[in-house]
């Protein structure tokens, strides 16, 4: 036995999955040693490939948008002309004429653009943050399996990374293909990048429509300072914070305004969790003696009913149950049917609801087995899994 | 584990493929990029992993590779290397950086207990991998050209062709090296005692 040997004995042994025949025992008792040695390397190896790939979403926006902060921006070009004199200035040939055509142009093109687009200010991006969830609709503009851009009517264009997110169609089941330009969508995820005109998602669902969502009068959002006369309206967007303790909604009021509105993350996951998905849902905004607005979940709308069969998504569904057996990705959830598998989707938001307990506890690792749970998100029909995207604990039954 | 693609430069076709994207990713075709990292960002990200052992970081730093290469877009002469060996160069320079930095922060950052796969993991909160502390504890037992060659070879899937490139070696420096890799960590898992002796590389 020599080393040269054994190392292309080894080599073939890795090769083929096989010790060669020649190898003699001494031999084969030694490489089979090290073939276990690298059997052992292989579940770790098998960890970190599912690490990778939940860590792929967020890196690939985060990469995307270095790629577009990296485009060259258009460079003004100057031309330089020799200074005229004052009175040449004044009255030179058909400057003047010319100037005031385009002033006049200009003044036209300044009404029209205030007349059909009143205002685009900043409360339309401050509706979103980077790293909240957020549920919004829109249509699809553009559609490629790793991106598909939406034109939402309050955000206007949304890129949304698809290559992690789950396709449905209006029945809920899962598609191979994202939605086609032209379809309204709600989507869920996470928000990469809040900037106003590069707002981007990395997407979990791109779910089609199953009912009308509601669209407003068309003018932008103006964030809600006081209560409105009638203090009611249908959700049309919800965003989590990153530690679940903030939350922003618009809400098209019964005028057909559209409000954004600083919310209660408790109150908002309240309705998330009682609806899967809440856009459409009608609720009523209350005063918080200066806090931010609670949310009230009202019966009837277009929203989904308290079991999330009514309207709403199929595909975007919830759970109620009892927390058994946490693992580190995820628990079984014990519910009326029976126990369900519940897996934790990266950038998952979890809200404490009534336990009395912190979100910085929870995420410490403290014990939730027996506490009570609704969980929104989606099945993934390949595994039978229940991937959660929120989960509001409830009180230990 | 392997992705696709990650063989494409085994076949002339992939040579092919490679080098139009290659040409187009020194020109900073946005396309391309975005190919190149569905392509190699999960390879640069176990690489890491298994390098610095906090996912986070791993994260954070598999991130910087791909923005590294693109700011260096211009300096990549194609030339049957393949890509994914010029990204792993750049992920073992910043890994290397990210490691350096840790010594110099202070006595208790060792280098070793930096660069195991397991020991910061232990602690580590991520809910989404946990990595066996014996396995771990073996790994520190190796040198770091038995741990490059264990990365390369048995965690990235690559050739012995590939990793004597990456690892500028002979191709048998790297048959011999992997042998002994192997064999110390079969020692230091506490396997059966081996015959020949592994001896340092």
């Amino acid at each position: 036995m020599t080393p040269d040997r054994l190392d292309d004995l080894l080599q073939r042994a890795l090769e083929t999955g096989v010790i060669p025949p020649e190898a003699d025992p001494a031999e084969r008792a030694e490489l089979e040693a090290l073939l276990a040695a690298r059997g052992e390397l292989r579940a770790v190896r098998e960890a970190v490939a599912r690490e990778a790939d939940a860590a792929m979403p967020a890196a690939r926006a985060r990469f995307q948008r270095h790629l577009a902060a990296q485009r060259p921006a258009p460079v003004e070009v100057r031309t330089v002309a020799a200074r005229p004199s004052f009175v040449a200035r004044l009255f030179g040939g058909r400057r003047l004429q010319f100037a005031g055509s385009l002033a006049a142009l200009l003044f036209v093109a300044l009404v029209a653009l205030l007349a059909t687009r009143p205002f685009q200010g900043a409360q339309e991006v401050q509706a979103l943050g980077v790293d909240d969830y957020v549920q919004l609709s829109g249509v699809v503009t553009e559609s490629a399996p790793d991106r598909v851009v939406i034109s939402s009517p309050d955000l206007g264009p949304v890129t949304v990374a698809a290559s992690g997110a789950a396709f449905l169609d209006a029945a809920g089941v899962a598609q191979q293909t994202p939605p086609a330009p032209g379809a309204a969508v709600i989507v869920t995820g996470i928000v990469r990048d809040a900037r106003k005109g590069r707002i981007a998602v990395d997407g979990q669902a791109l779910a089609v429509a199953a009912a009308a969502l509601p669209n407003g009068d068309g003018r932008p959002a103006d964030r809600l300072r006081a209560l409105p006369q009638v203090p009611e309206g249908t959700l049309a967007l919800v965003a989590i914070g990153r530690d679940g303790r903030d939350g922003r909604a618009i809400v098209i009021l019964p005028d057909g305004r559209r409000a954004l509105v600083d919310v209660d993350a408790g109150s908002l996951g309240q309705v998330v969790a009682a609806t899967g998905s809440p856009l459409g849902t009608r609720v009523r905004i209350a005063d918080r003696n200066g806090g931010p607005f609670m949310l009230e979940r009202l019966p009837g709308g277009d929203g989904p009913d308290h079991d999330g069969k009514n309207g709403g998504h199929p595909g975007l569904t919830r759970l109620t149950g009892t927390i058994r057996s946490t693992t580190p990705d995820g628990f079984t959830l014990e519910t009326a049917r029976g126990p369900v598998a519940v897996r934790l989707r990266p950038g998952f938001r979890i809200l404490p609801g009534e336990t009395g307990l912190s979100v910085a506890e929870i995420r410490a690792g403290t014990n939730l087995d027996g506490y009570s749970a609704a969980v929104a998100g989606g099945l993934d029909p390949r595994t039978g899994t229940f991937i959660a995207a929120v989960v509001v604990l409830g009180p230990r039954p | 584990m392997r992705e696709s693609g990650e063989r494409d430069h085994d076949h002339p076709a992939g040579h092919a493929d490679d080098a139009e994207l290659a040409a187009r990713a020194a020109r900073r075709d946005p396309a391309a990029w975005e190919s190149l990292f569905e392509r190699h960002y999960r390879s640069i990200y176990t690489y890491l992993r298994f390098r610095l052992a906090n996912p986070h970081e791993a994260e954070d730093l598999a991130a910087q590779v791909f923005e590294t290469a693109y700011a260096r877009a211009e300096t990549f002469d194609y030339r049957g290397v393949p890509i994914q060996a010029w990204l792993l160069a750049i992920a073992r320079n910043l890994a290397r950086d990210v490691i350096k930095k840790r010594i110099r922060r202070g006595p208790s950052d060792d280098l070793e207990a930096a660069d195991l796969t397991g020991q910061l993991a232990e602690a580590d909160p991520a809910p989404a991998v946990h990595l066996r502390s014996d396995l771990a504890r073996a790994l520190a037992e190796l040198t770091e050209d038995q741990r490059e060659v264990v990365r390369l070879r048995f965690i990235l899937d690559k050739s012995v062709a590939e990793t004597a490139i990456l690892m500028e070696r002979s191709e048998d420096a790297v048959k011999n090296l992997q042998r002994r890799a192997l064999a110390a960590l079969q020692r230091a898992l506490g396997g059966e005692h081996y015959l020949s002796g592994g001896g340092a590389s």
